[in-house]
């Protein structure tokens, strides 16, 4: 059996706040594989956000192991742990998050930036994620001239430029109308009919049958992971 | 006034913010506070004395000598006095050191010989007895004198002293009157005299300073027509070329600090500008946390008066509250001010918070308030209430306003990097003016000032004998290589002129009278002061002087003037008023040129005879030290107490002391520029920190975006201070413009460097760059150290 994209080993994440502990995740065990299409679910405030934070490699766990293409990361420094993110990772944000003093350009090129890519690279990149995305038209203009829809479209533009190895998205319908969320649906479905790895938190069923496989979580443990029947 | 009220409480409720605004409004109004009450005290309200728009300084002038200004000869004052019909009075004001005698052995005084009319002129009569009558001013009245308030105090211990004797210079006085306190117009004396004058005095000696006031409805220009006219009707004095003028005397009176004193109320100007700034930035950070209350509130209804009410409201509290803290600054910072530099004003100048001030010490901080409020009032009413709604949950918010900010710290920048700018030409000009070659070695140099009075003293050769015993006492001092001295001693503020003829010379003709400076020394006098003999040789050393064989040392300068490319070695030089042949000296030495009337200027042509040939009653003695010099003064003292007990001793101070008394002003120029400036660059590094945290506080979301995409900390780190240091750079390129263009304005407060002088430049660029990284570290490290995960969830 190859090894899996992602391994999570019991990992727990504990915060602590005013001595109150908060165990927002208890032994999770999750393995996703390369081209996997996941989607997590559950009701608020039962984890989902923490361990996507994990996965993103934006927290650390309080006690377990991550492998991320065989490799723990527990030990990574955080210099080390930013250039994994950029690499190997590619986020989409419920209210897209774009920078609003940078153009969609801008936005889209900054993750190639930070790996010191040369320019004409990193134009081509950003352009060819656009059109991906079908926002080529759009380049010049800033994410406030923007629908919803279309900021989360260059977000999505924004994750996968960097070819990452997995993108993760938390909820990236929630700001969006139906017609939007559908648009970004397809989207994220067609990426990974091109073979992106994605792995989404999303608390609408109609999105969530989307994905191959959906865990849900329940106080910060995996209740029940069932694969959609097919359609057929 | 309810408006008032709230507006207390809101601030009362961020006491930081209202702490912060208070103490940078106090900053600029106490710095303005001060140096306002200077200029209030001498440029505006001026000397203290009634109409004192009407006081003027006389003056004669020689445009064809290229003489701007000269004081007067005695019969010139009696014609100017006699003859003109534009003033009520005119009246000499004669400046000089009168012994007085003591239980305790002979004290210096400083004495002022004026005209009977002096106190009429001036307006102010003695505040006890009376002023001189007239007639007491002229040859064979009875001796009079009027003391100063201040002299009275410290001498007499303010008792009774009407119709006591005194003695000066050995002659008794009777005290008539004593003079009202602090009015040190136009100097500073310890008593005054009547000026008495032989009839018989020389046109061509020319030492007296003359002042007079404007009769009523006459004017200026009418005064220096007939003086002209006056002066036109002297068949020698316009043969000779020479006219006369005059000048406001207040002008006169605050020549030297005019300049330095508006280049200081500038400099606090831009202080203030910068406060301005910076409280504008701090309402526009405050504001910006509050727009969507604002447009809330519009979304309401509120119009625009409601909300620009509650922050005009804030505005004049904050002014009134950085009014009163600049009323108890600027009290500080003047009374440290005149502690620090007492001698850098006039006597009479002693400054006072009075109303003008107050008010307008008000205006500025209210000025400075209400600006900065208008700016916030600006941004807040402008910001369209949807745009502000629906800032937040779109992209990283309000742009404007952090631009704006932006703006004003840019500003805050340049006016600092200007003052910076002009604080660093004023302390080069400083050290230039203190380690310049003087053309005199002054390190190891201790000067004992002395006046031989009275009857002891009266002949010729006693002054001399007691000069002599007086070297010889003096050089065997343990510690003393050797000793010289000098009647008018470089930068001692005493230059003497004399008349002279050049033998064959149509320049400098025997047959008309010249003038140059003069000195009289004692034998080795060039070797004690380090001076160079670049030709010929020393006076030579006698006991009496040679009529038939009087020799004189020119300097450099002199001969560079009369014998251009040749040696001055050998030529004779005339002396007296019509340069009597038989009063002739032959030139035997060149010595190098010193430093001699101030600092800046470079010397005259000067004549050096012995001291022999004309003796006068006073004597500077040098003395060249092994030790340092300051520690041999007692025994100076004491063993020129022991070998002429009659000798008034001046002072005895080194060398060094005496530089210091002519840095005064350049040393109070550049102490408080750099002053100002320093506290300009603080305030701005503070604004700069303040936008800089606000950009983190607001870009919170945007940097935990950054930090998920891969950005290291160090990338953060760097987003923030490039941001902090291109404002900096922003700000030097345009305050190094505006610099450049200020400095133009200094031209003659500079000495040695120029206003586009590049290490002065580059200093400020390295001093600005060097605080402005300061103020960036604190929030770049902030941003760099932020939380993703949280930072994400901000918004
Ligand atoms: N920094 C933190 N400090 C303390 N508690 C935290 C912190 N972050 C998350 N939590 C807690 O951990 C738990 C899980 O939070 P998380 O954000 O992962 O929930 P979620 O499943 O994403 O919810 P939602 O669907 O509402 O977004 C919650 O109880 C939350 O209060
Ligand atoms: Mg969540």
């Amino acid at each position: 059996m190859p090894e899996a994209l992602i391994r999570l080993d019991n990992v727990q994440k504990v915060f602590l706040t005013d001595e109150v502990e908060t165990h927002a995740l208890a032994s999770i065990h999750l393995e996703i594989a390369k081209g996997e299409y996941v989607s997590i679910s559950g009701p608020s405030g039962c984890g989902k956000s923490t361990l996507l934070a994990i996965l993103g490699l934006l927290d650390t766990p309080s006690s377990g192991t991550y492998h991320l293409n065989g490799k723990t990361v527990s030990g990574l420094t955080l210099a080390e742990r930013a250039r994994v993110r950029n690499r190997e990772i590619g986020f989409i944000f419920q209210s897209f998050n774009l920078i609003g003093d940078l153009t969609v350009f801008e936005n889209v090129e900054l993750p190639l930036t930070y790996r010191g890519m040369p320019a004409k690279e990193r134009r081509d990149r950003a352009l060819a994620a656009l059109e991906k995305v079908g926002m080529g038209h759009r380049v010049k203009h800033y994410p406030a001239q923007l629908s919803g829809g279309q900021q989360q479209r260059v977000a999505v533009a924004r994750a996968l430029v960097g070819e990452p190895s997995i993108l993760l998205a938390d909820e990236p319908t929630g700001n969006l109308d139906s017609q939007n969320g559908e648009q970004v649906m397809a989207l994220l479905a067609e990426l990974h009919k091109t073979g992106a790895t994605i792995c989404m938190v999303t608390h609408d069923s109609r999105f969530a049958k989307n994905a191959e496989r959906t865990i849900h979580l329940f106080d910060g443990r995996v209740v029940d992971e069932k694969v959609p029947v097919l359609v057929g | 006034m309810s408006e008032l009220r709230q507006a207390l409480r809101r601030l009362g409720r961020s006491p930081g913010f209202a702490l912060l605004a208070v103490a940078m409004l106090g900053l600029g109004v106490g710095t303005n506070t001060a140096v306002f009450s200077l200029v209030n005290t001498l440029l505006l309200r001026g000397l203290p004395v009634p109409a004192p728009g009407d006081l003027l300084s006389l003056f004669q002038s020689n445009p064809k000598r290229g003489v701007e200004r000269d004081v007067t000869s005695v019969p010139n004052f009696r014609d100017w006095r006699d003859q003109s019909t534009c003033f009520t009075h005119v009246s000499a004001v004669d400046p000089g050191q009168a012994t007085l005698a003591t239980p305790e052995g002979p004290e210096v005084l400083a004495i002022t010989g004026v005209s009977a009319s002096f106190f009429d002129l001036l307006g102010v009569p003695p505040v006890a007895g009376r002023g001189f009558r007239k007639g007491e001013d002229e040859e064979g009245a009875p001796l009079t004198a009027i003391l100063s308030h201040r002299f009275w105090q410290s001498r007499f211990g303010g008792r009774p002293m009407l119709g006591s004797p005194i003695t000066l210079d050995g002659r008794p006085f009777t005290v008539i009157g004593i003079a009202k306190e602090g009015l040190e117009v136009p100097v500073a004396t310890d008593v005054y005299v009547p000026a008495i004058y032989p009839a018989d005095s020389q046109r061509g000696a020319l030492f007296l300073p003359v002042i007079a006031r404007l009769a009523k409805g006459k004017t200026l220009a009418d005064a220096r027509t007939q003086l002209a006219a006056i002066m036109e009707r002297i068949p020698s004095e316009k043969e000779r070329g020479w006219t006369a003028s005059a000048v406001p005397l207040a002008e006169d009176a605050v020549s030297d600090q005019r300049m330095s004193l508006l280049l200081l109320q500038g400099a606090v100007l831009l202080v203030l500008l910068i406060v301005a700034a910076n409280l504008a930035a701090l309402l526009l950070a405050r504001a910006a946390r509050k727009t969507r209350d604002g447009a809330v509130r519009a979304a309401l209804g509120a119009s625009r008066m409601d909300l620009a009410a509650p922050l005009l409201a804030e505005g004049v509290v904050l002014a009134l509250g950085g009014w009163l803290f600049g009323l108890l600054l600027g009290r500080a910072f003047l009374a440290v001010l005149l502690v620090a530099s007492p001698a850098a004003l006039p006597a009479w100048a002693r400054p006072v918070l009075d109303g003008r001030v107050l008010l307008v010490s008000l205006g500025a901080a209210l000025g400075t308030a209400l600006l900065a409020s208008l700016v916030a009032i600006g941004q807040k009413v402008r910001s369209v209430p949807i745009e502000a709604l629906r800032e937040g949950s779109r992209a990283t918010p309000s742009r404007g306003s952090r631009r704006a900010q932006a703006v004003f710290v840019v500003l805050e920048l340049t006016l600092s990097v200007a003052l910076l700018g002009l604080a660093g030409l004023t302390l080069r000009t400083l050290s230039n003016l203190a380690t310049q070659n003087l053309g005199f070695e002054s390190r190891t140099l201790l000067v004992a000032n002395l006046l031989l009075p009275g009857a002891e003293f009266e002949t010729p050769g006693a002054r001399r004998s007691a000069v002599q015993a007086l070297t010889e006492r003096l050089s065997g001092l343990p510690g003393v290589t050797s000793v010289s001295g000098t009647t008018t001693l470089p930068l001692g503020g005493n230059y003497n002129d004399t008349v002279f003829g050049l033998e064959d010379r149509p320049d400098a003709p025997a047959t008309e009278p010249n003038v140059t400076g003069v000195d009289q020394v004692l034998p080795g006098y060039f070797e004690t002061m380090g001076m160079a003999l670049r030709e010929g040789r020393d006076l030579s050393p006698r006991s009496a002087p040679d009529p038939r064989a009087s020799e004189v040392v020119v300097n450099q300068a002199f001969e560079r003037r009369y014998f251009p490319g040749a040696s001055a070695l050998g030529k004779r030089v005339f002396f007296g008023p019509r340069a009597d042949p038989r009063r002739a000296a032959t030139i035997v030495g060149v010595v190098s040129d010193v430093k001699r009337e101030s600092l800046r200027r470079s010397e005259r042509p000067q004549l050096y005879f012995s001291y022999l040939d004309i003796t006068p009653r006073r004597m500077t003695f040098v003395l060249r030290t092994a030790l340092t010099p300051g520690e041999l003064s007692s025994q100076v003292r004491a063993a020129i107490r022991e070998v002429a007990p009659a000798a008034a001793i001046t002072s005895v101070t080194p060398m060094d002391s005496v530089l210091g008394d002519n840095l005064t002003l350049p040393r109070f120029l550049a102490g408080l520029l750099t002053f100002f400036a320093v506290t300009a660059l603080v305030l701005a590094a503070l604004g700069l920190f303040g936008v800089l945290s606000t950009v983190v506080a607001q870009r919170t979301n945007e940097i935990g975006v950054r930090l998920a995409l891969g950005a290291k900390p160090g990338d953060v780190f760097r987003l923030v201070t490039g941001q902090g240091l291109g404002l900096a750079a922003a700000g030097l390129a345009l305050g190094v413009g505006l610099s450049l263009g200020l400095g133009r304005l200094l031209g003659g407060l500079l000495y040695g460097v120029s206003a586009t002088d590049p290490t002065n430049l580059a200093s400020v660029a390295a001093v600005l760059f060097t605080v402005a990284s300061l103020a960036c570290i604190l929030p770049a490290r902030r941003a760099a150290s932020l939380d993703p995960v949280a930072a994400l969830r901000e918004e």
